[in-house]
């Protein structure tokens, strides 16, 4: 039996960290660790996907999952940005409001 | 002058343009800029309509490569008619914004200035929806209105606001990666990502059922489809009004434009038949469910926002009614097109003539607005039209689509869907008459101190005009009578076959 | 050598899973944050081994630098609670657990049973690559035969930095404590060296790794390093400014997406002219988003300020 390809286990290890990341956002109630949990499920769908670019033993890998990614990469850091904005000024108008 | 295919791009890159323009405008010059900017807009959907409804299907390869390297923008009557419905709307919640929203003092830009750019960023992000064929480039855009519709829900400035914005962003940007995954599949099992290709390509293989499965997922948290609805009560209710109107009345309606797309484009064709079943069920069940909550709400936009729970829930009958009978296909598609299209309307009326009422009155909660039909008399017209379409009384648009799905379950002696459907249309009647009975009925006289808990507002001149517009188009006959229908047969979901791809293309 | 290679291979993406893991079990927010980042590097890492160093550099620098620079930032505004509050009660933990792990076991084997078929568009690329403006295949994609979807994820972060713009807390005010005389030292020497990397980086974009988001990511480390610094100059810059540098991308992108229109098609660079046009989205865009991320820091950070309505 063969080597499997390097390329497969990060495949593997994108599934598990982006399912890992998925199950933070879902289980979880503080709303920074829920910001976190999302970042690590898109680290795992990027390690997926350009471990897919890769599936190809010999040759370039494929570039159109990776420009996916780069701009993947943009929005997550994007969406990451405001909710930690939107968290701060909850957190900020705080004082002297019901916190419901 | 006949339409050249380049017209296309128009309707997704002119209001782009408008966006970044009333960004630097000064806030003087806004409301002017958007008023004259949603006119234009709503001209560039004409041409290209045009062309397709003398020539077909019309086909734009962006940048010059076809697919598969490059992107694709296809008109078709589906998307036709959806163009027209997010033209209409557009300009109508453009025009209501003028008033809504105060003006800045001079030389001065407050929060609500805002709107304008993300507003003008979101409409074109909706027009490329319903043309894109790249499954990329719908995540691209779904991820752009999303933060945009994150951006336009924090102008209110609540707090619940703004904690309603933060759950709208998480869900997402979560569904989003799920679509993602999705995505990263299909493209792995085909080798491509435009829609047209892979609907020529498709084969039932574990990697391609489950990257759908992942999409449609991704997709149906965007739909608000129950039980995966929970975000958009709070987003659509907390919102300003005119807010409220494009989420509920738009947002919510090209996410599950995106889904019907996909299904129909033969997606159909490869998923295991307990798949469209259960999101019939899921539907049935969002319509009782997202109705009786609705009946259990003290606030105006509360209920409303339920009622798109309730109502997106129809939508999603498609599904399971296509699936024994092809013949009824064409029957439910159009019933399911009706209804999208006149709950959009009916919803962003709704939502417009609430915006009215809760300046007005101070508050939307029932209680400040009991007796307010007899002050504000044209905002309560507006919201009674809009509950012809939502309850499906005729002739409503949303009865017209009722009528044809409720036609297609007896086809299909889909008996529980038929059920439903009129189920619901009393669910629908049941939480509206509350509404309407508060409105109707003057408060008693209390002796107490019944003081006012805000200040009542000014309503700007004519601002319920574009409301009352938006309502009365569900009525006019125009909407029902064949030329829909007509134009939705135009390469009827998908129907590649219709056109040649210019360039690139295989 | 090749079984050599598999051992790291293995190694690391057990030690990827397990960081992931350990990221979300941790028990204060400071620490979270801290093996987000060493996560974020080792992603990177593992990019670099299945040849994707364009991605590697990017991840490197806004998944692992720039995402953990905002994450501090928000938790020092946030006020740093010591630990967590208890987690969810095991009757909603459970089920999610469950489904979480079947959903990764379904994709699992899924990928295991489909590995030897790869699809995908390599070939049709590197065709065009001579046609496109560009030698790095990535840039090629991204800036000009998908450019659009390039377009709208510049206005992706538009909007995003617009809105958090907007969004000023109450608690607005100057940056933290003053810096060190070490600090002010290297944030002089820095300032240049930093211009001339981004620079080189959009140049170096269309032949090798690089290109507009890794030099957008080190000019907004730039950004962060001067708001920290003595003088906080894009603190006082006027908002109309502000908003003017946050738009150049997507403006400049628009603009030439609309000039280019004289050419037929949305897009469509004349052949001769790709590398320019190219060149020019890219400077724009590398500007833009610059701005845009330190306009996110400051943000997160709650040093805005406080009234909107302030003078434009």
């Amino acid at each position: 039996m063969s080597l499997p390809p390097g390329a497969l286990l990060y495949a593997l290890a994108g599934v598990w960290i982006s399912v890992i990341g998925l199950r933070g956002v879902l289980a979880e109630e503080e709303w920074f660790r829920r910001i976190v949990s999302a970042n690590v499920m898109g680290s795992g769908v990027f390690l997926l996907l350009v471990a897919l670019a890769r599936r190809a033993p010999d040759g370039p890998p494929d570039p159109v999952p990776h420009g996916m990614i780069l701009t993947g990469l943009v929005v997550a850091v994007s969406a990451t940005a405001l909710m930690l904005a939107l968290l701060g000024f909850l957190h900020d108008q705080q004082d002297g409001e019901d916190d419901t | 002058m006949i339409a050249q295919p380049w017209l296309l791009s128009l309707p997704v890159i002119f209001p782009l343009i408008l966006g970044v323009f009333t960004l630097l405008i000064p806030a003087q010059a806004l409301k002017a800029a958007g008023k004259t900017g949603a006119v234009a807009t709503a001209i560039t959907t004409l041409p290209p309509l045009q062309w397709v409804w003398q020539a077909g299907p019309l086909h734009q390869t962006l940048g010059g490569w076809g697919a598969p390297l490059g992107i694709d923008l296809y008109l078709d009557g589906l998307s036709c008619l959806f163009l027209l419905f997010a033209a209409l709307t557009g300009v109508c919640i453009s025009f209501y914004a003028t008033e809504y929203f105060p003006q800045s003092p001079e030389g001065h830009r407050s929060r609500t200035d805002l709107f304008w750019p993300l507003w003008f960023v979101t409409w074109g992000g909706i027009n490329s929806l319903f043309l894109t064929l790249d499954l990329f480039n719908i995540y691209v855009t779904l991820e752009l209105i999303s933060i945009a519709g994150t951006g336009l829900i924090l102008i209110a400035g609540t707090r619940g606001a703004i904690r309603a914005a933060l759950q709208y962003q998480m869900q997402a940007l979560i569904a989003g990666l799920i679509y993602l995954l999705g995505v990263g599949l299909i493209y792995n099992a085909l080798g491509t990502l435009d829609l047209q290709l892979i609907a020529a390509r498709l084969e039932p293989s574990p990697l391609i059922i489950t990257g759908l499965g992942l999409m449609v997922t991704g997709l149906l948290i965007k739909a608000a489809l129950f039980p995966v609805h929970f975000w958009l009560p709070p987003a659509h209710a907390d919102a300003p009004a005119p807010v409220s109107a494009v989420l509920s009345g738009l947002v919510v309606t090209v996410a599950y434009v995106i889904v019907f797309r996909l299904w129909f484009a033969g997606f159909h064709t490869i998923a295991p038949p307990a798949v469209p079943r259960l999101m019939g069920i899921l539907g049935a069940v969002g319509i009782v469910w997202g109705g009786l909550l609705a009946l259990r709400q003290e606030r105006l936009k509360r209920i409303l926002a339920y009622s798109t729970v309730s109502q997106v829930g129809y939508l999603f009958l498609v599904f399971s009614l296509t699936l024994d009978r092809p013949a009824a296909q064409g029957l439910v598609w159009a019933g399911t097109v009706y209804m999208a299209i006149a709950h959009g309307l009916a919803k962003s009326a709704a939502f417009l003539a609430a915006g009215c009422l809760q300046k007005t009155e101070g508050s939307d909660t029932l209680t400040a607005l009991r007796g307010a039909a007899l002050r504000q008399p044209a905002a309560v017209i507006v919201l009674a039209l809009a509950s012809i379409n939502l309850i499906g009384l005729p002739p409503s648009t949303g009865f017209i689509g009722k009528w044809m799905l409720l036609k297609a379950s007896f086809y299909t002696r889909q008996w529980g869907i038929a059920f439903v459907i009129l189920g619901g249309g009393l669910l629908a009647a049941a939480y509206l008459f509350r509404v309407f009975e508060v409105l109707m009925n003057p408060p008693a006289e209390t002796p107490g101190p019944a003081v006012r808990p805000a200040p009542r507002l000014p309503l700007g001149r004519g601002i319920l005009l574009p409301a009352m517009l938006l309502a009365l188009a569900t009525l006019i006959p125009v909407l029902y009578i064949t030329a829909p229908e007509e134009l939705l047969r135009i390469g009827a979901p998908l129907n590649f076959s219709r056109f040649i791809t210019p360039g690139g293309g295989q | 050598m090749l079984y050599a290679d598999f051992i790291f291979d293995l190694i690391l993406s057990i030690a990827l899973v397990v960081l992931g893991m350990i990221t979300l079990q941790q028990k204060t927010p400071r620490e979270a944050v801290v093996q987000l980042m060493i996560f974020g590097l080792l992603v990177a890492l593992s990019w670099i081994r299945i040849d994707a160093p364009d991605l590697a550099l990017t991840e490197a620098a806004i998944g692992s630098g720039v995402t953990g620079a905002l994450l501090l930032a928000a938790l020092r505004r946030l006020g740093l609670q010591q630990t967590f509050p208890p987690p969810a009660p095991a009757a909603i933990r459970l089920p999610v657990t469950l489904g979480c792990a079947a959903l990764g076991l379904l994709l699992s084997l899924i990928l295991i049973q489909s590995w030897d078929e790869p699809a995908g568009l390599t070939d049709i690329v590197y065709a065009h690559i001579p046609q496109s403006g560009s030698a790095n295949p990535v840039t090629a994609v991204i800036l000009n035969f998908r450019s659009f979807d390039t377009l709208l994820e510049i206005g992706v972060l538009l909007v995003a930095a617009l809105s958090v713009y907007t969004l000023s807390g109450p608690a607005a005010g100057t940056p933290v404590r003053p810096p060190g005389p070490i600090f002010i030292l290297y944030l002089r020497w820095m300032t240049p060296i930093f211009w001339l990397v981004t620079l080189y980086m959009v140049w170096i974009g269309g032949r090798a790794p690089g290109g507009a988001f890794q030099a957008g990511a080190l000019l907004s480390g730039l950004g962060a390093l001067t708001l920290l610094g003595p003088s906080p100059w894009p603190m006082r810059l006027r908002r109309r400014v502000v908003r003017w540098g946050l738009t150049l991308g997507f403006g400049m992108f628009l603009l030439a997406a609309a000039w280019l229109w004289r050419y037929g098609n949305l897009l469509t660079y004349p052949q001769d002219h790709a590398k320019t046009w190219i060149l020019i989205i890219e400077v724009a865009c590398t500007l833009s988003i610059g701005i845009s991320l330190t306009v996110m820091f400051a943000g997160c950070a709650g040093w805005l300020h406080e009234d909107p309505e302030a003078v434009t």
